[in-house]
């Protein structure tokens, strides 16, 4: 288990040190920056927006943050074969794996810590410059949008694990990740809509019994998506967090424990 | 080829029987190592000599189970290669390697000793004599990305030793370095093996093999060959004889009529060859030239020789 | 010498061109951004799907885009026709489908759907989604109370609507009062006045519970009267000539008196009403 700390850190150092990681929060900035000059376009819903592009921002730079360090720190690893150094030490496949995974969270994790701080002071800022019929911000929701932003993002880097562990190569294990992100933000959407059905379209039974199969297969993003309420300033039922908190927790665990499964059968020639 | 075991003290390095073959899509699957037994005690500098292609790489892989054999199986300490808590007592130098280049020689020594389970003020104790030994003290907090190769050698040395392990094993370790380079290598194996501490090395330079081994095993085509200490491999009576005499060839020629000799010319010095039981009639008709006389050195079959002979019975025997 | 310059003239050669292309390009492409200005727009399901996790952005980005469109038209002095105002109207519902709490396109819809579109129907069935989402504003069923009393000349369902937007908090008193009016003036004079002691009770200004029980006691009063006339065509076959019949002929004990100063009276449609107009008399 101690062996799961040097990993995790050197890990942590290579996103730290990272281009794209640099690069990334530039671009934030300058998005960041346009809050206050986009929200003034509407007439009443001033926070709303100020808070949507907040959150939308922290959540696209998020993504493309995890998608590529996540990509960058296991299949380049197996690519460049710096993971030989790694294993000719007394670190067992599972403890690679975990310990990787452990690195790239907490880079997601300050990633979103400082992205969200742009977006608080972004919002804050539209927040103070308006009277309160405009709106006004519930920071405890916008935190928790934050948290659940934080931990889908960690599921996704899961997956990109999942299936670096076996891709041929960097581009694949992207692609797939990719899709699944896609289909995991809509498959809730999807299937309620088969399920409740539309006005003049026929709904073929196969179709919706397939819709259900993937949902229990791929993640349900959209159960961490809390911005609308952050928004709105709309309350969220404990039980809610809770539930959507603790299948994102299960759902890593999933493709964490089968990543390693996969490779305590793999060679590194 | 069996093991016999040694005593109390455990081997450092069993391969028993271990094989590997891969599936391709031909018929015929490759075989990247066949069916090789070896055994190295503890303290022992063994040479593992192949050319290109041979199964060294394959076969060390093996031992750091990066790579799982097809049948056989190695044992590290006495630990199947499976275990991980026994490479904490064991260095590795992989051929060509790449390390994270984020990273400084600071930084990944910190990461072996951690690793390998070394406390705090041990790793620092280390780090700073690793660094000094392999002279990298001036740039232990540059990133691995700004190295030369020879830096990045070195520094994959200081990363081999740092948990300080019993047995060492180095894939092709003298690739990449300066003739400096290459002196500084030696010296460490040696200082190793000073230590107690087993080497085991692959390489496809017969002079280095030479110079630092106890035995030597030549694999070719997966296969071990042959497995001899290097002091029998040469000690075998000499052949014959190479005699060099500070005199033109035709005045060397003019005393030797009769006697049947090779000679060559090389700067002013004529060399002369000749079978280990003409030696004597040779020196009794050089006469008045033995003033001349600059060298004598017996000829005895080189390492070289054996692994050239070793590779061409493996091209008749095996596919 | 003249090798050092082919490079910078070529460059400087190039940018001009550029220059010259990029200004056509602009002259050329009016009509095609122009073009883009209209309104297509995907079922809302769909757009639901395609915009992933940023739908509340892409609700703003839409509305944002039909208020610009609507602008531009304002400001060309152009009219608009009713496919065009149909196709408002779908993006609007289209936006709130997206982010239903998004209190802008209400409003907006409520500008322009009514008055100028003279679609307040669609303008309530966009209201609706905002009365039942956004619970605690009162404003959305007052839209809909208003448009339903003005523009569609339906009283109850305006009084319906108003008393709901009454109930909500931070509703100004005033909504509450006009509310009791609305159904007043239809029947069902007894939820006016249940009410009305509903609002009385929530109320706690003095001024404005006062004025709320004068409004009770003048609903009483033509409630009161109202059942007696009732009373009075059953027993006697035909309606009183005036009130005052009904003491005459034994229906009431005495008349109930006006809170507001005023004198009751039954008026041709044959309903009870008050010379002060449910308004102090001064």
């Amino acid at each position: 288990m101690t062996h799961l700390w040097p990993i995790a850190k050197i890990t942590f150092l290579e996103g730290l040190r990272s281009r794209v990681f640099f690069g990334l929060f530039i671009v934030a900035l300058l998005l960041f920056s346009s809050t206050y000059t986009l929200s003034y376009l509407f007439p009443r819903d001033v926070v709303k927006v100020a808070v949507d592009l907040g959150l939308g921002i922290t959540s696209l730079i998020g993504l493309i943050l995890t998608l590529f360090l996540g990509t960058q720190l296991l299949a380049k690893d197996l690519e460049q074969r710096t993971i030989h150094m790694v294993l000719a030490k007394a670190v067992s496949r599972s403890d690679y794996i975990v310990g990787k995974f452990a690195g790239l969270a907490m880079i997601i994790v300050c990633s979103m810590v400082v992205l969200g701080g742009f977006a608080s002071v972004a919002s804050w800022t539209v927040d103070r410059l308006t009277a309160d019929q405009y709106g006004v911000i519930h920071w405890p929701i916008f935190l928790l949008a934050l948290l659940m932003m934080t931990l889908m993002l960690m599921l996704l880097a899961s997956v990109i694990f999942f299936f670096s562990s076996f891709a041929s190569s960097t581009f694949l294990a992207l692609g797939l990740t990719l899709v699944i992100y896609l289909i995991g933000q809509s498959v809730e959407e999807l299937k309620h809509f088969l399920e409740t059905g539309a006005e003049g379209v026929v709904i073929s039974p196969v179709f919706l019994k397939i819709v259900t199969g993937a949902y229990y297969i791929f993640p349900n993003l959209a159960a961490f998506n809390f911005k609308a309420q952050a928004a709105h300033g709309l309350a969220v039922p404990l039980a809610d967090v809770v539930w959507s908190f603790l299948y994102g927790v299960f759902y890593i665990g999933v493709m964490i424990t089968s990543s390693a499964w996969i490779f305590r059968r793999r060679e590194f020639s | 080829m069996c093991y016999a075991n040694r005593g109390p003290l455990v081997d450092s390095i069993i391969f028993d029987n271990v094989t590997k073959t891969y599936s391709s899509q031909s018929t015929a699957g490759r075989v990247a190592v066949d069916h090789v037994s070896l055994s190295i005690p503890q303290g022992e500098i063994f040479g593992f000599l192949g050319p290109n292609g041979a199964g060294k790489s394959t076969a060390i892989k093996i031992l750091l189970n990066l790579i799982f054999p097809t049948a056989g199986h190695a044992l590290l300490l006495g630990k199947p290669v499976a275990d991980t808590a026994v490479r904490s007592r064991v260095g590795y130098l992989p051929e060509s390697p790449n390390f994270y280049d984020h990273l400084t020689p600071e930084e990944l020594l910190w990461f072996g000793g951690k690793t390998s389970g070394l406390g705090a003020s041990r790793i620092k104790e280390r780090t700073d004599s690793l660094l000094g030994l392999v002279d990298l003290g001036r740039v232990r907090r540059q990133r691995l990305r700004t190295f030369s190769k020879g830096m990045i050698q070195r520094a994959g040395v200081a990363l081999a030793l740092v948990n300080d392990p019993d047995v060492v094993i180095l894939d092709e370790p003298m690739s990449g370095l300066d003739p400096l380079g290459r002196r500084l290598m030696a010296d460490i194996i040696r200082r190793l093996k000073h230590d107690g501490k087993t080497v085991f090395f692959s390489s496809h330079i017969l002079h280095d093999v030479e110079d630092l081994c106890d035995r030597v095993g030549i694999i070719v085509k997966g296969r071990l060959m042959r497995v001899a200490g290097l002091a029998d491999v040469l000690s075998v009576p000499a052949t014959g004889w190479c005699l060099i005499v500070r005199a033109t060839p035709e005045t060397v020629q003019s005393h030797l009529i009769g006697v049947a000799a090779a000679y060559t010319t090389r700067g002013g010095l004529t060399e002369i060859k000749t079978v280990e039981k003409d030696l004597a009639r040779v020196l009794d008709r050089l006469g008045a030239l033995k003033e001349d006389l600059v060298s004598a050195i017996p000829v005895r079959p080189t390492l070289e020789d054996i692994f050239l002979q070793e590779i061409e019975r493996a091209d008749g025997e095996l596919p | 010498m003249a090798r050092a310059l082919v490079a910078p003239s070529v460059l400087a050669v190039l940018i001009a061109g550029h220059l010259f292309f990029a200004f056509q390009l602009q002259s050329k492409r009016v009509d095609i951004v122009q073009q883009s200005e209209e309104l297509r727009l995907f079922p809302p399901a769909a757009m639901k799907l395609l915009s992933l996790e940023y739908r509340d952005l892409v609700a703003d980005l839409i509305f944002s885009r039909t208020m610009s469109f609507h602008g531009g038209v304002l400001k060309r002095g152009e009219k608009l026709d009713a496919p065009t105002w149909q196709a408002i109207y779908q993006r609007l519902d289209a936006v709130s489908q997206l982010d239903p709490y998004f209190v802008d396109p209400y409003y907006f819809g409520q500008a322009v759907l009514t008055w100028d579109a003279q679609m307040p129907r669609e303008a309530n069935a966009l209201l609706d989604r905002g009365r039942r989402y956004r619970t605690e504003d009162w404003v959305m069923p007052f839209f809909m109370g208003f448009n339903a009393f003005y523009f569609l000349h339906d009283k109850p369902q305006g009084a319906a609507y108003l008393m709901e937007a009454a109930q909500r908090p931070r509703s100004p008193p005033l909504v509450g009062l006009l509310a009791a009016r609305l159904s007043s003036e239809s029947s069902g004079g007894e939820t006016a006045i249940a009410f009305l002691q509903e609002l009385e009770a929530k109320t706690d200004d003095q001024v404005a519970k006062e004025e709320i029980r004068k409004r009770i006691g003048a609903l009483r009063g033509i409630w009161i009267l109202e059942r007696a006339v009732q009373d009075y065509r059953g027993r006697f076959g035909s309606a009183p000539a005036d009130l005052s019949e009904l003491v005459k002929r034994g229906v009431l004990g005495e008349l109930p008196t006006d809170p507001y100063g005023g004198v009751f009276y039954l008026n041709n449609q044959g309903k009870v009403w008050t010379t002060s107009d449910l308004r102090p008399v001064t």
